[in-house]
This record gives C-alpha cells, sequence and structure tokens, in this order.
C-alpha cells in the first residue's frame, strides 16, 4: 500500500513545523484535482492539434487554388 | 549623492546637509514572517497557519520543483486560503492566466474542480533537469480585510536548459470572499504531485503608510 500524502505546515506564531498526513477528504480533492488536470490537458492538447490541421489543410487549398471552409479561413484570418 | 559625514545623530548628504537617518528608526516594512524547506521525502502541500495580522500586504517568494518524474510540462501551483478553515470550496476562487513558451502565448480564466486560486507553474522532476527550480513571485493584496474579496497576482517562469517545456507567465486570482482575513493558507500542485525536495516558500508581510 503507498504511504499516506502529507503536507507540512509551519505556524507563523511559533515558528514550528509539523508534518501531518493528508485527510481522506484532502486526499479525495487531490485525486479529482489531477483528474481534471489530466482532462484540462487532454482537452488543450486535442486544441492545438485540432487547430494545426486546420492549418495545413487551409494552407494546402490556398495552394491549390481550392476554396476554403468557414472553420480553415478563421485560423488565418485575426 | 554623496555622503557628508556620519554624527552622534545620523547620517547627512553632501552641501545641503540632508539628513538621511537619524540612527535609531528602523523602517520595517519589509519583514520575513516563516520560511519552509521541503525535506527530502516531498511534500503534497505547504501550510502557512497563524498568520500575523499586522501587515497590509503578503508576498511569498516560492522556488518549487514537482516531484513527478514523468511529465515535461510545467504543472500549475494552486492556493487556498482561509480565516478558521482553508476554503475547499472550488467556486469560491477564480483565476486568469498569461503565459508564453517561445512559440504559443496562451490565455484565459479558470474555475471549477481541481482549482483554487493559481498561483504559478514549475518544471518537474523529468530526467536532466537535476537541480533545476520554477520561481513564483506572489503577491496577495489587501489580506486582512474584511469588506473587500482577496486579490492575488503572481509572476513566475522555469527554464530547464532547454530540456523540457519552458515558460514565463503572468496570473491573477482571486478568493470570492470579503468578510474573512486570511489567517492560513496551503499551496499546492494540480494534480496531486509532492513538491520535491528543497523546494522553497518564504512568506513575507509588508507594511502601508500609517
Amino acid at each position: 500500500m503507498a504511504d499516506t500524502p502529507t503536507k507540512i505546515i509551519v505556524d507563523c506564531s511559533t515558528g514550528e513545523q509539523l508534518i501531518v498526513p493528508l485527510t481522506a477528504a484532502e486526499i479525495a480533492a487531490a485525486d479529482q484535482a489531477a483528474a481534471q488536470a489530466e482532462a484540462d490537458a487532454k482537452a488543450a492538447a486535442d486544441a492545438a492539434a485540432a487547430t494545426a490541421a486546420l492549418k495545413e489543410s487551409a494552407k494546402a487549398k490556398l495552394i491549390a487554388g481550392q476554396p476554403l471552409t468557414a472553420e480553415e479561413a478563421a485560423v488565418l484570418v485575426i | 549623492m554623496s555622503i557628508k559625514h556620519v554624527s552622534g545623530s545620523g547620517l547627512y548628504t553632501g552641501a545641503k546637509g540632508v539628513k538621511l537617518w537619524d540612527q535609531t528608526t528602523v523602517q520595517n516594512d519589509f519583514q520575513s514572517i516563516a520560511t519552509v524547506v521541503v525535506p527530502s521525502a516531498g511534500q503534497s502541500s505547504i501550510v502557512f497557519s497563524n498568520i500575523p495580522q499586522n501587515f497590509n500586504h503578503l508576498q511569498i517568494r516560492l522556488i518549487a520543483k514537482s516531484a513527478d518524474t514523468s511529465g515535461t510540462g510545467g504543472p500549475n501551483i494552486v492556493m487556498q486560503l482561509g480565516g478558521a478553515s482553508l476554503d475547499a470550496t472550488y467556486t469560491n476562487y477564480y483565476s486568469h492566466y498569461l503565459n508564453g513558451n517561445g512559440s504559443t502565448v496562451p490565455s484565459g480564466s479558470v474555475q471549477g474542480s481541481g482549482y483554487y486560486a493559481l498561483v504559478g507553474n514549475t518544471n518537474t522532476s523529468y530526467a536532466g533537469t537535476a537541480g533545476m527550480f520554477g520561481a513564483n513571485i506572489i503577491d496577495i493584496l489587501d489580506y486582512t480585510s474584511t469588506s473587500k474579496t482577496k486579490t492575488i497576482r503572481t509572476l513566475w517562469g522555469h527554464s530547464s536548459n532547454n530540456t523540457i517545456t519552458e515558460e514565463v507567465g503572468l496570473d491573477s486570482a482571486l478568493w470570492n470572499n470579503s468578510s474573512t482575513a486570511v489567517q492560513q493558507l496551503s499551496i499546492s500542485i494540480v494534480g496531486g504531485a509532492n513538491f520535491a525536495q528543497y523546494t522553497q516558500a518564504s512568506l513575507y508581510g509588508i507594511k502601508g503608510a500609517s
């Protein structure tokens, strides 16, 4: 079984430092945060890949003299 | 400006003899409150409790590194704030970010599961980055106010000698609580990774005009 994660607490009034295990609620919150972070990273990567694909498609159509879709035009015109 | 002389009553400039220091007054406008250095086992979060209430603003100088060895991207750092207890409700925090990595400049806002106040970013413990830490300067403004929501501004950056993703950025965040003075705060890495050994967080108090 993995060790329970811990946090370090410094009491600013005394300077005392304590290392204490996370509570079950804190561990659950961290797990939730991990899932959200993974989802956010995947969404960002997917969005970047989609934009890059649109740019490549628009570039190829411009060179070939073909009409662009609205999405392809949108990534070229600011 | 030249120094004219030092006397028993102070330090004086040249021709006009303006007194620079009376040899007694100590301003102490920027004071160290506490410093934490993460030990060898690493820690999931760093908590400052019983924060003194006699300053106008707080600043944290965080030299951080994630213990995660698998990731190459910079993980976000978040902060919980609280009075008697830390506020764990994500929807009470709202953040904006602007950062650059040499090729793209992402910007946007974030509120929701997994995110408290966004207070920077750091590098990971990916192979080849030994000894490389991210720098985060975090300002918490008017933290003792019981009539205004609390605002946070962070300037951050991390480099790795071009080994993995390098970024510089600016974050701003809101703790949407106007009635509670900040008595404690907790810093952690989004995704749950530990802060690596030697991560250092120093808390300072800044005084204003009285």
